[in-house]
């Protein structure tokens, strides 16, 4: 019951406390008074939750302790509780005025959708997609907004499967007319779903922005207003077509970027400037305080309603990323060729390097990894990809690079480990693996830059 | 006039707060001190804060109220802060060090201690942390102090994170220091207990005796701060923050009665009137050629100008509430509060502004008699939300006193802060899990010695009246270190007159570092100063912090003085004074002789050398 322990859900039934009475408890000279609360997952599930009149929260062992209930208050379901008065703003807000443009927002989940569970007390995703607008009243004084809810779902369980159902949502809405797309998403992978929708969208006839948050949605300090509010300037107000991902430039809530979708990466566990550019530029920056929208490249794809939309959502699944280490075994790529895989990515060191040689006895196994990783390009298109993250693939520098060529591994040029993965993976879903090959070295979706540019790293 | 606190249905209650000297700070591993000041910020960081909806759904009114004013916050980040502070990265868990002393506080104020501690989110958007709440948690309650006029209630014990220090505040914007933020505080709060000024002293020194007993409670300006709660029969509940020196508390206490009791003559007058107060009207054109260079900057810089007619206030803005604080005074600090510069209302000098025109004008287009009254407020959209605060406030003014939060100024008067925060404000802290108290946990908390134990300690190495200041003194923790190695009666008096006087004299003694005092000590043991040097030593080292007492003591010509060097000084002052030496004025002469050597030679050595001399003579 509400997370309790079973000793205590039986002392708490007796006298009939449920979640949100005001219940008394007796413990030896002291007595506390209080509203009854869920169990949050962490602590001892023995111990009873009091929110006390002074606000404070406190466990108190339900052994021992002599428990009555005050009086019973009807509770409401954990995601009403607290959102009702913004709620009621909110079909005002949600009017359609025809001057304005309209931005649909779709929403997966994550943090920025994530709120405290009243039950659990774990930061959960339960808001539905109006109590985002009701939280930011700002959005609708720049567009008029329609929102809905596709999954709700933490960004490290989006399988293929969700890219394309993402894809034809979106494609469901801009054939509505509307002048642009919110896409809310967990941070964790959200350079992996960016990147997939660069591949999947094709000939984009409005902007398709992808909105993350480092910190939920119920702290004052969330900057997920930030980012939702720049985004839906961008989209109001400026000529760009395509998918590109607004986030905070800086740890600073002044600027936004708007980041090409399949040149970035997260760079950081927690903080909000975690969006990177990867060997190139942000496409735009937006400050949050004026609106004001200042691009930084200026070949960018410009909005036309009227393009028709092209979506491919095929993606191969059986593709994966090894992440090349010091002592590797020879089973460790003979894995792929044994289940299967038609691609791989290797996220290999420095230039584009992987163990291969045999110099003296401690790596004679080195052969072995040679022999395994020839047998595996027979049927798997292995891809070589920076774990540098910066910087580009270039095997021809030294003989190792040169050999790895020879076996038939395809170079990433300057694309991440993770777009590398996901572009291959739709190649394969797309085209025979003939034309992979060549594609995998083609530049579809601004994935591969002609020139490395210098940039901080 | 005094009061009679019991027959006005005074009733007050006291929260003390005090840093803890732990190593590190709270929810991280930074240190828990804060910079000395000077040190230049590594980066700065610009943020904004949002009110959003509690635990239980309401929104915090006082949380409602910072989030309208929209204020840019800048916290400058430093060396000794890390991403925690800066809100980029989630807390690490609670200090152990800073919860068993918190345990240990609230065991000696005999609480009762919960099974399990429940790190809470308390919601404060001034910007003064940079998540918008502070971490607080509560370790104990339903505590008991004894007090000269009888026992006292404590409400709760907690340990929660010190606020980010402000550093300026303008044009919307508020710098705020994070070396400050996230150091252990330790919150004791009484129940409304208190039955006068004198007993709230007296409650504030006994529990602040009682946190230093634990000899990790942090010194100096700002460790230790005081709030207040005071109301009386028909007044309201005022929270009063930030009191920092003990000796304020009773003045504050009483300045804050005497304002309630103001306030109610004026709800009487008020009603007496039948005052009313107008909406807010944009009065802009009016004064679209105005002599007044603020109103005139400001319609040229896009803004406008807000009145509100005031009938049958006329003499009431300028009425008195309490000493030192008129009305009109306290509706300017709402409107400031809200960004304005201020406010210019019909009861003041109008022509020392160049107005007079302007408002004739408006009060005879508001057919305005001699008892009415007109105020009004310059500036763009923070003028319009702080006219109607003020308005707000002047309705309320003949309805009822309103609960708020005010702050403590240096002479003893406050001025208004914001709304009083509801419960509403806490919710859980859920990247900090619980922490269950088993009874191995309590069992090994390590109280401090009580202070009779001490006292008793302390009566076989000083006099009965250095135990008292000892015991009273901030130092307490630094004269248990000293008084081990060195003379416990110089130890006790200097780190309680000396340093009293040095502060006095207007010296930074918070600049003195631990090594500082040890080698003064160290000095003076190994017979390189005399201890009458001391004064002269630390007042230098609270200029030249980075001075070495060695180095110090040089520069200031302190080294010892050899014994002809003494005679020669005695026999100077002989040949000075023949009349004093012939009537053989010994006391005399020993001030004149210690005057001069400066503390450079021990008083006894002096004296000693003085009688040889004179019996020579």
């Amino acid at each position: 019951m509400y997370g309790y322990s079973e000793a205590a859900a039986a002392v708490l039934r007796k006298v009939k406390a449920g979640i949100g009475d005001r219940v008394r408890i007796l413990r030896g000279s002291t007595v506390y008074e209080g509203i009854l609360l869920p169990r949050p997952e962490a602590g001892d599930p023995d111990n009873i939750v009091l929110k006390l009149d002074s606000g404070y929260n406190i466990g108190i062992k339900c052994k021992g302790a002599k428990i009555e209930r005050v009086r019973h208050e009807e509770t409401k379901p954990s995601e009403q509780i607290g959102l009702e008065r913004w709620r009621a703003g909110l079909k005002r807000a949600l009017s359609f005025d025809p001057g304005k443009p309209t931005i649909t927002i779709l929403h997966t989940g994550g943090t920025i959708a994530s709120r405290v569970d009243y039950r659990t007390g774990a930061v959960v995703a339960a808001f539905t997609p109006a109590d985002i607008v009701g939280m930011f009243p700002e959005l609708t004084s720049i567009a008029n907004i329609r929102s809905r809810l596709i999954r709700n779902m933490w960004s490290d369980d989006m399988r293929f499967g969700h890219y394309a159902l993402i894809a034809k949502e979106i494609a469901k809405e801009i054939k509505t007319g509307v002048d642009g797309i919110i896409l809310t998403h967990g941070t964790d992978t959200l350079h992996y779903t960016s990147a997939a929708l660069s591949f999947i969208l094709q000939n984009l006839p409005v902007p398709v922005i992808l909105v993350g948050a480092q910190r939920s949605s119920d702290r004052p300090s969330s900057d997920a207003g930030m980012n939702l509010i720049c985004a839906a300037n961008f989209i109001a107000k400026s000529d760009f077509a395509g998918v590109a991902v607004c986030s905070h430039a800086s740890s600073s809530d002044t600027t936004c970027w708007i980041l090409p979708p399949n040149k970035i990466r997260k760079m950081h566990t927690s903080r909000r400037d975690t969006f990177r550019p990867i060997n190139t530029e942000p496409i735009a920056t937006v400050d949050y305080k004026s609106g004001k929208i200042e691009f930084v490249t200026s070949t960018y794809l410009k909005k036309d309603k009227l393009r028709r939309l092209k979506v491919m959502p095929k993606m191969e699944p059986r593709v994966a990323i090894l992440y090349i280490h010091t002592n590797m075994f020879p089973e460790q790529f003979d894995f792929y060729r044994k289940a299967k895989y038609k691609g791989l990515v290797l996220a290999g060191t420095g230039l584009g390097h992987m163990p291969l040689h045999v110099v003296d006895e401690i790596t004679k196994i080195h052969a072995k990894i040679r022999n395994a990783l020839q047998k595996l390009t027979k049927t798997c298109v292995v891809v070589m990809a920076p774990q540098t993250i910066h910087g580009r693939i270039n095997m021809n520098v030294y003989n190792k690079g040169r050999d790895l060529l020879a076996l038939g591994i395809i170079p990433a040029a300057d694309m991440t480990p993770e777009t590398a993965f996901v572009k291959l993976a739709w190649l394969l879903g797309n085209y025979p693996r003939i034309r992979v090959e060549g594609l995998m070295r083609k530049n579809i979706a601004g994935e591969i830059s002609e020139r490395t540019i210098g940039v901080n790293i | 006039m005094t009061l009679d606190y019991p027959s006005l249905g005074f009733k007050a209650g006291i929260e003390i707060h005090n840093r803890l000297a732990t190593k590190h700070k709270l929810f991280c591993n930074c240190p828990a001190k804060p910079l000395p000041p000077g040190v230049q910020p590594s980066a700065l960081l610009r943020r904004k804060l949002r009110t959003v909806p509690g635990e239980l759904g309401e929104v915090d009114p006082a949380a409602l109220y910072e989030f309208l004013r929209g204020k840019t916050f800048v916290y400058q980040v430093y060396p000794s802060t890390c991403e925690v502070e800066a809100d980029e990265e989630p807390p690490r868990p609670l200090n152990p060090e800073a919860l068993e002393l918190g345990l240990a506080v609230a065991m000696m104020l005999k609480c009762t201690t919960p099974d399990e501690v429940h790190v809470m989110r308390k919601t404060v958007i001034d910007g003064s942390n940079t998540s918008g709440f502070q971490r607080t948690a509560l370790v104990g309650t339903d505590g008991l102090l004894i007090t000269n006029q009888g026992p006292v209630r404590i409400t709760n014990v907690c340990v929660e994170e010190e606020s980010a220090g402000i550093v300026q505040q303008k044009d919307g914007e508020i710098v705020y220091r994070l070396d400050r933020l996230g150091i252990p505080l330790i919150e004791i709060g009484t129940a409304a207990d208190v039955k006068s000024p004198e007993h709230a002293r007296e409650i504030a020194e006994k529990l602040g005796m009682l946190i230093r007993s634990t000899g990790k409670s942090q010194r100096g300006i700002g460790s230790i701060r005081q709030d207040v709660n005071v109301s009386i029969a028909k007044g309201a509940r005022v929270e009063i923050k930030g009191v920092q020196e003990l000796e304020l508390i009773e003045k504050v206490i009483e300045t804050e009665v005497r304002r309630q009791l103001g306030l109610l003559k004026l709800k009487e007058e008020l009603i007496a009137r039948n005052a009313v107060v107008s909406d807010v009207v944009d009065v802009t054109q009016t004064f679209s050629a105005t002599r007044n260079k603020m109103i005139s900057s400001q319609i040229a810089a896009g803004g406008r100008v807000y009145a509100i007619g005031m009938s049958g206030w006329a003499g009431l803005l300028e009425y008195e509430i309490c000493p030192g604080l008129r009305f009109g005074a306290e509706l300017a600090d709402i409107a400031k509060s809200y960004g304005v510069k201020g406010l210019i209302h019909s009861d003041e000098n109008i022509s020392g502004y160049g107005l007079e025109a302007e408002f004739a004008e408006l009060l005879s287009k508001m057919k305005a008699g001699p008892q009415d009254a007109l105020l009004i407020i310059a500036g763009k959209a923070e003028a319009e939300a702080a006219i109607e605060a003020v308005r707000d406030r002047c309705l309320l003014a003949a309805k009822e006193i309103p609960s708020e939060t005010r702050a403590a100024n240096a002479d003893g008067t406050t001025r208004y802060m914001r709304p009083l925060p509801g419960a509403a404000r806490m919710y859980p802290e859920t990247d900090v899990p619980p922490i269950p108290l088993t009874k191995e946990i309590i069992a090994q908390i390590k109280l401090p010695e009580t202070w009779d134990v001490k006292r008793a300690r302390y009566s076989k190495i000083l006099s009965a009246d250095l135990v008292d200041t000892v015991l009273r003194s901030e130092w307490l923790d630094l004269f248990e270190m000293f008084a081990k190695s060195y003379d416990p009666v110089l130890v006790a008096t200097t780190l309680t007159s000396t340093l009293k006087d040095l502060r006095r004299r207007g010296h930074p003694i918070e600049v003195l570092t631990e090594q500082h005092l040890s080698d003064t000590f160290k000095a003076v043991k190994q017979g390189v100063i005399a201890k009458e040097a001391i004064p002269v030593v630390l007042e230098r080292l609270t200029h030249e912090p980075n001075l070495m007492v060695i180095e110090a003591i040089a520069k200031a010509g302190l080294g010892s003085m050899s014994d002809a060097e003494l005679r020669h000084i005695i026999r100077d002052v002989f040949a000075k004074y023949p009349n004093l030496v012939s009537e053989r004025r010994a006391s005399a002469l020993m001030g004149e002789i210690m005057a001069r050597v400066r503390g450079r030679v021990d008083g006894k050595k002096v004296a000693a050398m003085l009688e040889a001399e004179l019996a020579m003579t």
